[in-house]
């Protein structure tokens, strides 16, 4: 017996899991351990990571297992890309050390 | 309270993370970062919030605007249709010399009354799943989805007296007429009370001659060798004004056609019908003016629903709406009140999509459905030759419903693949309507790709024995309140 069922869990998890994303790549800008390329592969990596779990999460609800799955395959897939062409393309490298 | 800047050395403050003091760029403190976190989280759920409540319905409106007149044309000489020519009339009650016709009306009707077998979705437990769907509407208006007027609880009766010998009797149409503070009120306080008898969606539009039965047919009064033919001359008033109701059918029960199982869903949508028209004739009969509930018979419901701003017709030739797509059914209330605010037709792109998605077209086991690109006027099907039950003059894609029947016939009972393949049968969910939104704003050859996508996700499918079982698996169900 739960007092939330279905859609509403889902909800309340992305809702978290958006505050979590988007304060991740927050926390990343500020401490500017990413080019601004990078933030913006970053937010729409976690962007799309949101639409693929509310996509497929909501397949599962409405018992469509296979819409789940190709949610995951096509809109999943991009998401993981765009977050490691961040991580990738977008860390800042430390600076060298100037010989002195 | 941290005042320090980013310059402070000391690693050990609370108000500043060990990283910042190490010099590594600008810096937040956890204070900071928790502050931010909950301003986000505040700002996305407002965000969300605003999205699911407001602004969706608002976006919808503005991306689908209400226009004047039908959203297809209509030949000026276009003839309203008898009744007599509904494919059914010939089939189920013998007005024709047509023998295959005959054998088609009696195959379909010898298996829904006595047929079922082993085979997955037609076996017992489904038929009598399908006899309870339907037993209210067999009951109550009998022959009116066959397109039969005036039939039981669907009677044309307006009775100004409560019957003597019913204890409780509210269907008679009262003396006094209940005065709206304005038509909008009337309109309002209408669909209030359709949305509380069980409609799904409620339009109302002007009564229109053109597709309302220009003649009627009495089976009753065939069997007895009477004249069967009648026309509005019986009808008890003058009708201003006709409310058209729409019931969402089962998702799953579709998911499992063609079986038993979806003509169940559809048995339950026809139960519905009589039931909510019903109430609503007796709610406009109380408030003082006259009203016939009617299913598929008198009128054409169709076009009515589109004038309604219910959907777009289709090329399957159902209705398509917005919330439940082609899954439902359609029920009228006539009345003579008018002063009620009308609705008006809203596409939101069914046609474009249709012309070239042809998914409908693609499932019909009986290629029932037209293949033609664009719409036309009249039939063109193999059948056109000899389609009375066709009426030409709207701009349409015309299905040859005889084909249809033979298809009936041969699995005894109603079949329903062309609702569930359709791409806008989908359960009402947030994403299947970002999908429509997006599709309707995409140019043709993009509906192409949406359509084939539909496929790779896997919705649509016919001929699904795992959808049967899915129909009946109690796993994630609770049916105990708790």
């Amino acid at each position: 017996m739960g007092i939330f069922d279905g859609i509403e869990i889902m909800f309340f998890a992305l809702g978290v899991l958006t505050t979590i994303g988007l304060g991740g790549v927050g926390w990343l800008g500020l401490r500017r351990l990413l080019a601004p390329g990078g933030l913006a592969l970053a937010t729409i990596g976690v962007l799309l990571g949101l639409f693929t779990v509310a996509w497929s999460w909501s397949c599962v609800l409405e018992a469509e297992p296979q819409a789940a799955g190709m949610g995951v395959v096509f809109f999943g897939i991009p998401a993981a890309i765009c977050l490691a062409l961040a991580r990738r393309l977008g860390a800042r490298r430390p600076a060298r050390a100037s010989a002195s | 309270m941290c005042t320090s800047d980013n310059t402070c050395p000391a690693s050990s403050c609370e108000g500043c993370s060990p990283t910042k003091a190490r010099g590594a760029g600008p810096s937040i403190s956890r204070r900071q970062l928790l502050g931010g976190l909950l301003t986000g989280a505040a700002s996305a759920g407002a965000a969300g919030a605003v999205a699911v409540s407001g602004l969706e319905p608002a976006m919808a409106r503005a991306a689908h605007p209400k226009i004047q007149g039908l959203p297809y044309a209509v030949n000026p000489d276009y003839a309203p249709f008898s009744q007599k020519n509904v494919l059914f009339t010939h089939a189920f009650f013998g007005l024709t010399d047509d023998e295959e016709l005959k054998r088609y009306g009696k195959g379909f009707m010898d298996g829904y009354n006595y047929g079922y077998s082993e085979e997955p979705g037609h076996t017992q437990l489904e038929k009598a799943l399908e006899g309870g769907a339907w037993a209210l509407s067999n009951n109550a208006v009998g022959p009116s989805p066959a397109a039969v007027s005036s039939f039981g609880l669907f009677s044309w009766t307006q009775r100004k007296e409560k019957n003597p010998h019913a204890l409780m009797d509210l269907d008679f149409v009262k003396d006094e007429q209940y005065q709206f503070e304005s038509p909008e009120a009337a309109t309002a306080a209408i669909k209030r009370a359709a949305r509380l008898y069980g409609a799904s969606l409620v339009g109302i539009t002007r009564r229109d001659p053109r597709w309302d039965y220009s003649d009627f047919f009495d089976p009753v009064a065939a069997a007895h060798g009477e004249d069967p033919f009648f026309g509005w001359e019986r009808f008890p008033f003058e009708p201003k004004t006709v409310i058209v109701l729409a019931f969402e059918m089962d998702y799953e029960g579709f998911t499992a056609a063609p079986t038993m199982v979806a003509s169940a869903a559809a048995g339950e949508g026809y139960s519905k019908m009589a039931k909510t028209a019903l109430q609503l004739s007796s709610f406009l009969k109380i408030l003082g003016y006259r009203a016939v509930p009617c299913g598929n018979d008198t009128g054409l419901s169709i076009p009515y629903a589109v004038a309604a701003g219910l959907g777009e017709d289709s090329r399957a030739g159902y209705l398509v709406t917005y919330k439940y797509g082609p899954r439902v059914r359609l029920a009228k209330v006539y009345t003579e009140l008018d002063l009620v605010a009308y609705d008006s037709p809203r596409p939101f792109g069914v046609r474009e999509f249709c012309t070239r998605c042809k998914r409908c077209a693609d499932s019909c086991p009986s290629e029932a459905i037209s293949r033609d690109d664009q719409p036309s006027f009249a039939p063109t099907h193999d059948n056109a030759h000899r389609a009375f039950y066709n009426n030409p003059g709207v701009e349409k894609w015309y299905m040859d419903a005889r084909k249809c029947l033979e298809y009936w016939a041969e699995i005894g009972g109603d079949c329903g693949s062309c609702i569930a393949a359709c791409p806008y049968n989908k359960p009402d969910f947030w994403h299947h309507s970002l999908v429509d939104r997006i599709s309707a704003g995409m140019p043709g050859p993009v509906h192409s790709v949406m359509r084939q996508l539909d496929e790779v996700f896997g919705y649509g499918n016919v001929d699904d024995h795992a959808a049967v079982a899915n129909f009946w698996s109690a796993r994630g169900r609770s049916y105990d309140g708790f």
